[in-house]
């Protein structure tokens, strides 16, 4: 399994640190944007993660925890203090 | 593997039809006029639902009578069900549209996890969106087949070849007798051989 990216937001959505790891093989990996797109779906996430939280058909729930694309899924950690961190991997089979 | 409920929306980003079977927290009745008809039905005597019957339970705008809610009805932030069903879909389209540009290709937003149940979302080319939300174990292959054994079955038999039923209307959801049985038949299957 490999990394392709670490981000870590604030508690106010804001992204505050990214790093990107190179992709081993070339059809992995995830496209380059620029820093201001990272930072529109960064606060996204946050609104996401929260919104997730209130769908759960029984009773409280976390917020979103996996994401999963086709080739590669997004783990999203939410600390006490309400920083989230998210880090971007190929998917294990 | 227990399946909690199930959306299908289509391509003008609308709830057409709306089923559940082991929801625990139901949501409150729709607000007047703002659910299409022909999206679900009144849930009253509804013998899967072994909970509290007198919780609040989901009524299209069509239906007048509400049964007394009791007063273990609705806990103080269970949401309408019409602005549940368009949470779901913003959350769905606004992933959707992360997961594509994120990774540069034509990629599909497959599937997400919290603590308490995992959402599914299965595609059509057409626009149609069928979206399940089940327990977190539930695998990613069965509850995707299962949806696409819906499509290719009860959606195609009893809706797109339903002269009585439009398609793409703006007025109107897709529920019809048979098409729940179908949709109920193969949920039940697909739990059972899980």
């Amino acid at each position: 399994m490999a990394v392709f990216s670490l981000w870590v937001i604030n508690k106010a959505g804001g992204l505050v640190y990214q790093k990107d790891f190179p992709a081993a093989s070339k059809p992995d990996g995830l496209a380059v944007l620029t820093s201001n797109e990272y930072l529109v779906l960064a606060g996204t996430l946050h609104g996401i993660h929260a919104i997730t939280s209130r769908l759960s058909p029984i009773g409280p729930s976390s917020g979103a925890e996996v994401i999963e694309g086709e080739t590669f899924k997004m783990t999203i950690r939410l600390t006490p203090t309400g920083v989230s961190t998210l880090s971007f991997t190929t998917k294990p089979n | 593997m227990t399946i909690y409920s199930l959306y299908i929306y289509d391509r003008h980003c609308a709830c057409i039809y709306y089923h559940d079977w082991h929801r625990l927290k139901k949501p409150k009745p729709a607000n007047e006029g703002v659910l299409l008809p022909n999206v679900t039905k009144g849930d009253v005597s509804n013998p899967r639902n072994t909970l509290n019957t007198t919780s609040g339970v989901v009524v299209a705008s069509g239906e007048t009578q509400l049964p007394s809610a009791g007063p273990s009805a609705t806990a103080g932030n269970a949401l309408p069900f019409d602005e549940e069903a368009k949470l779901v879909y913003g959350v769905l389209l606004s992933l959707r549209n992360m997961v594509k540009k994120l990774s540069g290709r034509e990629e599909t937003f497959v599937c997400y996890r919290t603590s308490n149940y995992k959402m599914q979302l299965f595609e059509t080319i057409t626009g149609y969106k069928f979206v399940m939300l089940t327990d977190p174990s539930a695998a990613n292959d069965l509850v995707r087949n299962g949806l696409r054994q819906i499509y290719i079955g009860p959606f195609l038999d009893h809706v797109v070849r339903n002269p009585l039923i439009t398609m793409d209307s703006r007025e109107s959801g897709i529920d019809n007798d048979l098409f729940r049985a179908g949709v109920d038949r193969i949920v039940r299957h697909v739990t059972i051989f899980s």
